[in-house]
């Protein structure tokens, strides 16, 4: 259903996968992936071995597509070092070398940029105060926390002030504090300019970021765009509307009389009603003018399936 | 219907960044001593450092323990059979089938594959550095057997000679080492199981064909540089019954009309074929490695 989507070509796209498969022996990683991706930030979205990791070492040239071609800028990805000043990578594995200060590290990546040895000092201390962490810059790596290592990762990343931005599950293992320090980070990157391609298995932390979404399962591309969109998409499933009243039952008997409304499940507490129907246009058009008709109470109205959550489970376990 | 691409965010203005200016010679040299300090950390730096103090060790407890034994044959025993079969291709194969194994394992290859070094660079650079590391190691250890052999004032020998000869071998036995390192190098990257092929290939090459009088020896490192070093030095020893020719004995160079060891091969060309095998091996390494993915595996998920 969602698999062929068409797609805007207003913006060129930076990011460029055609027909692309991977194979580790048996394995697919891949599996015929098109997908274009344009400035912005970008959430990749997937279960653990959806293919996220490796369609992300498919774009920075780590890995070769086994068929299909991986762009960057209408440049091939594979073996193409030049691009790599242009794209920066926050991986998801934790490692780092360990017997470095996090200030050694980041000299060390700008140098291996092609920075001079002063100017990746400058660098580092520049990029070291951007994600917060000039205070622990002489302390060895090994003995950092989660959320500073994955701040580390992300200055490494930064180093070539690049255009593209691949994060690899940033937020894994951070505390809640960790976490909102590196969203505000990615955000303020997004706001400079750069394309930020942001994948993770945790839906809320991408909902948080954008609402431009790429799912992804078994690495099959499941759908793209907008989430509420995609929600669109779904016209086989029906959009799901919670009520919270205090009339549920009185509520519920009405309301599976509207034509368009295809069921209602009601919560044990009796607090609130999910509404399903494939018409919500509809539903939303009728509800205000009942609701001061009869005189109901309903406390809140809200979609569920603007949760990201939602749209998740129902495209990955359909 | 219709979706559009996850463009919608708003492309800011994008200032021309500001680029390093891409110095493939400065990440290069920068490549080289972030492998250089890679190998100074780790237990493998003290394991092969016990292992280069070795032959020291063992010279110092021969002469504490053994006076009668004579400072040449002591030398040979160590300088030209324990190092050079057992030290050197060990040092190599080591530092060498790691080159971007050790990366791989620890995960830290990635910070290298995605800066603007070609990865044909990436290896011939930490190849380099692991040559370096793995020459350090065996000049010092010959460099202090000698010391420690020839250390005592009663010896015969003249300093002139001992200088001689420790320079020598460690000109001959750089040679070896570097040899080895394309080798290893080489393996390292078309195998997996580098440690198990490379010390097959040290126990069946330069163990068992190179000390068998056959042509098959030819085919080994060892032997270039034994033939070297024997045209060098003498190693003959007067025992006080009869003179010894150490070398001739223990290596099989034993004069005969099938052996034309004083004139063939000639020097030059030993040293070319160590030389050159040691540059097309990691030629080709670095050729295949710039072909190669570098998988590295992600973590299991957590949250």
């Amino acid at each position: 259903m969602v698999d062929s989507i068409v797609r805007s070509h207003e913006i060129k796209p930076v990011i460029a996968f055609h027909e692309v498969s991977k194979w580790y022996g048996n394995v697919i990683g891949i599996n015929k992936l098109t997908l274009e991706i344009g400035p912005g930030i970008c959430g990749l979205l997937g279960p653990n071995g959806a293919g996220k990791s490796t369609l992300l070492q498919l774009a920075t040239g780590q890995l070769r597509a086994s068929q299909g071609t991986v762009m960057l800028f209408g440049e091939p990805a594979w073996n193409n070092p030049a691009i790599n000043l242009r794209i920066g990578l926050c991986p998801e594995q934790d490692a780092l070398y360990e017997w470095m200060t996090g200030r050694e590290f980041i000299i060390t990546c700008a140098r291996l940029t092609g920075y001079r040895q002063s100017a990746a000092r400058n660098r580092a201390d520049e990029l070291l105060e951007s994600v917060g962490l000039t205070a622990h810059k002489h302390r060895v790596v090994r003995g950092y926390s989660k959320g500073m290592r994955q701040r580390t990762k992300l200055a490494q990343a930064l180093v070539a002030n690049p255009e593209i931005l691949f994060l690899d599950e940033p937020m894994t293992g951070t505390d809640p504090i960790a976490r909102r320090h590196l969203l505000d980070i990615i955000l303020r990157l997004a706001d400079e300019g750069k394309t930020i391609v942001v994948s993770s298995h945790v839906l809320y932390e991408v909902q948080s970021l954008t609402q431009n979404i790429v799912l992804m399962n078994r690495g099959r591309l499941i759908a793209q765009g907008h989430i509420r969109e995609i929600r669109d998409l779904m016209d086989k499933h029906p959009h799901r509307i919670v009520l919270v009243t205090p009339q549920c039952r009185q509520l519920a008997s009405i309301l599976m009389t509207w034509p368009h409304v295809d069921g209602i499940h009601l919560a044990p507490d009796n607090r609130s009603m999910t509404v399903a129907t494939r018409q919500p246009d509809a539903f939303y058009a009728q509800l205000p003018a009942k609701v001061v008709e009869h005189s109901w109470q309903i406390d809140e109205v809200y979609s569920e399936d603007d949760n990201l959550d939602a749209v998740f489970h129902y495209l990955v376990d359909r | 219907m219709r979706l559009p691409t996850a463009t919608t965010s708003k492309p800011a203005d994008r200032a021309a960044p500001d680029k390093p200016l891409f110095g493939p010679v400065r990440a290069a040299w920068a490549l080289y001593q972030l492998a250089l300090r890679q190998h100074r950390h780790g237990r493998r730096w003290l394991v092969m450092l016990v292992l280069a103090l070795l032959p020291i060790l063992i010279a110092v407890i021969t002469h504490l323990t053994e006076t009668a034994i004579p400072a040449r044959s002591l030398e040979f025993n160590l300088v030209f059979m324990l190092i050079p079969q057992g030290l050197l291709p060990l040092l190599a194969l080591v530092y060498a089938s790691g080159v971007i194994q050790d990366e791989q394992e620890d995960q830290t290859i990635t910070y290298l594959l995605v800066r603007p070094i070609p990865k044909w660079l990436i290896y011939l650079m930490k190849w380099a550095a692991a040559v370096t590391a793995a020459e350090c190691l065996a000049v010092t250890s010959i460099v202090l057997t000698y010391a420690t052999i020839y250390g005592d004032h009663h010896s015969a020998v003249s300093i002139h000679d001992i200088i001689y000869r420790c320079a020598g071998t460690c000109g001959v036995q750089a040679l070896a080492v570097l040899a080895y390192c394309g080798i290893f190098g080489l393996m390292g990257i078309v195998t997996r199981r580098v440690l198990v092929v490379g010390i097959l290939y040290t126990a069946l090459f330069e163990g068992l064909f190179a000390n068998i009088p056959f042509n098959l020896r030819i085919i080994t490192v060892i032997y270039y540089a034994r033939l070297m070093l024997y045209r060098l030095m003498s190693f003959r020893v007067n025992t006080g019954y009869r003179v010894h020719d150490l070398a001739a004995q223990a290596w099989n160079f034993t004069p005969s009309p099938h052996h034309h060891l004083t004139g063939y091969p000639p020097d030059w060309v030993c040293a070319a074929v160590l030389f050159s095998l040691s540059v097309i091996l990691s030629a080709v390494a670095a050729f295949v490695c710039n072909r190669r993915e570098f998988y590295v595996k992600t973590p299991s998920k957590t949250d």
